[in-house]
């Protein structure tokens, strides 16, 4: 089968060379004879149904954007009709009772829901192995872990079963897994996309986001998915710009940071990256400036208190009554640890000493990326300290945190951060981090098509 | 078995190291606060959708006849 990137493949559909039909049976092929990599929960049935109703809209030139393009969906994320189990045995048989607004956007648009993916439980994880469904496989290096919690949307992606695939990031959750199975992925700014249907891990934090083959696919969806909705307090109403529509870059500030380098564990990573940000500033003639942030070091220090207290709030509706289990009695080990951690912390016994403290931190975090980007246009850095762990390595809670600590800053300052290929180590894919400020993401895709186009 | 007793004194124990590096912040006593001026939304006036209320029963682990199904001391 030959593999088309996003814009050729929908030239092809819209035009009537390849039909969205066609487009459908090759990925649900693909998925039903891979199951080994275990990226899907479930599949949807009504698929090829769906792609011939756009197919018949594509002859009468009523087709939307994504036009028969199979989407796939983690699995925190409501759909109707299909089950959104958080890859809990909590919520095992949980059917999604309404469209999440991402959903209903991309249904606007004709793109087609291929199935529901793994993911870490409760997007808890950062390995994609605590799922209830089993662990997902990377597809770029099987003896690796394909990371999480967007576990099954990365590696979906990266087999070839889907064009498009959802993921949700609260601390890294789609970054961390673009990274570790070589493809794209966009965490957005805090804000940009509605949350409402997503079933939360921390409210602070949480964005849905994009992860594709190549760029041109992630544009495209946050075009579609971003903008104000009246069911998200957060959302913004800013303008949604065509990020698809890349625009050369030249003489930018390209920033640094010493202090990431520092918390770089192998010094390969944090090389490559460094290469690859002088790669960057050659092609475009852009300039690299070293610069400071003062307490990323403290990020993951400041992320998980408040992850506790608001995961441990946002789980008391899972109380098995109305639907699901009691997630206390039936889920895994980390989400237990944050849930009764959760509990303890927020007690009236400690008011002040951990969540308000951590969000004073953070609040210091973002002013540090506020300051740095006075002086630069774009920051680069790794997105892991170190390679993916071994499928099947025994890692303990503060190690497993600390895998996080190049992508949480962006989700505590709140702005957009999207991973390219940097290239390999040892044969295991690494990712390249670019954060840009909070809805800047126009100039994030500017700069992650350029990086795509140095052919790494 | 998950030994719930081992979990929560190691949560204990991670979020207390944590919360003891914040320490080091300095200006962690400055005031913080929201940027938003207006957190207040208009109510949202929508169609009801008729099947959603059969669509959430379906999802309800035990029921009778149109009433879901607990025991009251579990509340």
């Amino acid at each position: 089968m030959v593999v088309l990137m996003i814009k050729e493949k929908l030239a092809k559909i819209k035009s009537g060379k390849f039909s969205a039909k066609e487009n459908i049976e090759n990925f649900l092929k693909l998925i039903n004879g891979n199951r080994k990599i275990n990226a899907f929960i479930y599949v949807n049935k009504d698929a090829v149904k769906q792609a011939e109703i756009v197919d018949k809209k594509i002859k009468k030139e009523k087709a939307g954007r994504l036009a028969g393009l199979a989407i796939a969906v983690k699995s925190n994320i409501n759909v109707l009709d299909m089950p959104i189990t958080c890859a809990s045995k909590t919520l095992e048989n949980y059917y999604g009772v309404f469209d999440a607004d991402v959903i209903k956007k991309i249904k606007q648009e004709d793109g087609i829901i291929i199935g529901m993916v793994n993911m870490d439980e409760f997007a808890s994880g950062i390995t994609g192995e605590s799922s209830y469904f089993g662990p997902t496989i990377n597809p770029a290096c099987p003896e690796r872990v394909p990371g999480g919690s967007s576990s099954g949307s990365a590696a979906a992606v990266a087999a070839g079963m889907c064009d498009i695939a959802l993921g949700s990031d609260t601390g890294g959750s789609i970054r961390n897994p673009a990274s570790n199975c070589g493809i794209i992925g966009v965490k957005p700014s805090y804000g940009k996309v509605s949350r409402y249907g997503l079933i939360d891990l921390s409210m602070s934090f949480d964005q849905i986001g994009p992860l594709c083959k190549d760029t041109y696919g992630c544009a495209l969806m946050l075009e579609i998915i971003a903008g104000k909705s009246d069911y998200d307090s957060i959302s913004y109403d800013k303008p949604v710009e065509k990020y698809s529509d890349f625009k050369k870059i030249n003489k930018i500030r390209i920033g640094l940071s010493p202090d990431f380098e520092k918390l770089c564990k192998d010094k390969r990573v944090y090389d490559l990256i460094k290469s690859c940000a002088e790669k960057l500033a050659e092609k475009t003639n852009s300039k690299i400036k070293k610069i400071n942030l003062k307490y990323v070091d403290l990020a993951v220090q400041t992320y998980y208190p408040i992850v506790y207290v608001e995961f441990f709030s946002g789980t008391r509706k899972l109380d098995g009554r109305k639907y699901g289990r009691k997630i206390e009695d039936s889920c895994g080990e980390e989400v237990l640890r944050r849930i009764i951690g959760g509990k303890e912390i927020s007690k009236a016994e400690h008011h002040g000493t951990y969540y308000r403290k951590a969000l004073r931190v953070k609040d210091l975090i973002k002013k540090d990326f506020d300051n740095a980007f006075k002086n630069v246009d774009i920051i680069i850095a790794p997105v892991t300290p170190s390679l993916p762990p071994k499928l099947g390595d025994k890692i303990n809670p503060e190690e497993a945190y600390a895998f996080d600590v190049f992508t949480i800053p962006a989700n505590l300052a709140g702005i957009c951060s999207g991973v390219v290929k940097a290239g390999k180590i040892d044969g295991v894919p690494v990712g390249l981090q670019i954060f840009a400020p909070a809805f800047r993401e126009k100039l994030l895709f500017d700069v992650m098509k350029a990086c795509e186009d140095l052919n790494i | 078995m998950i030994d719930r007793e081992k979990i929560r004194k190691q949560a204990k124990y991670i979020m207390d190291n944590f919360i003891k590096a914040l320490d080091k912040a300095e200006g962690i006593k400055q005031e913080f606060g929201s940027e938003r001026k207006c957190s207040m939304r208009a109510e949202i006036k929508k169609d009801k959708d008729p099947e959603f209320r059969k669509r959430m029963f379906n999802n309800a682990p035990k029921k009778r006849d149109d009433f879901l199904v607990m025991e009251k001391k579990t509340w």
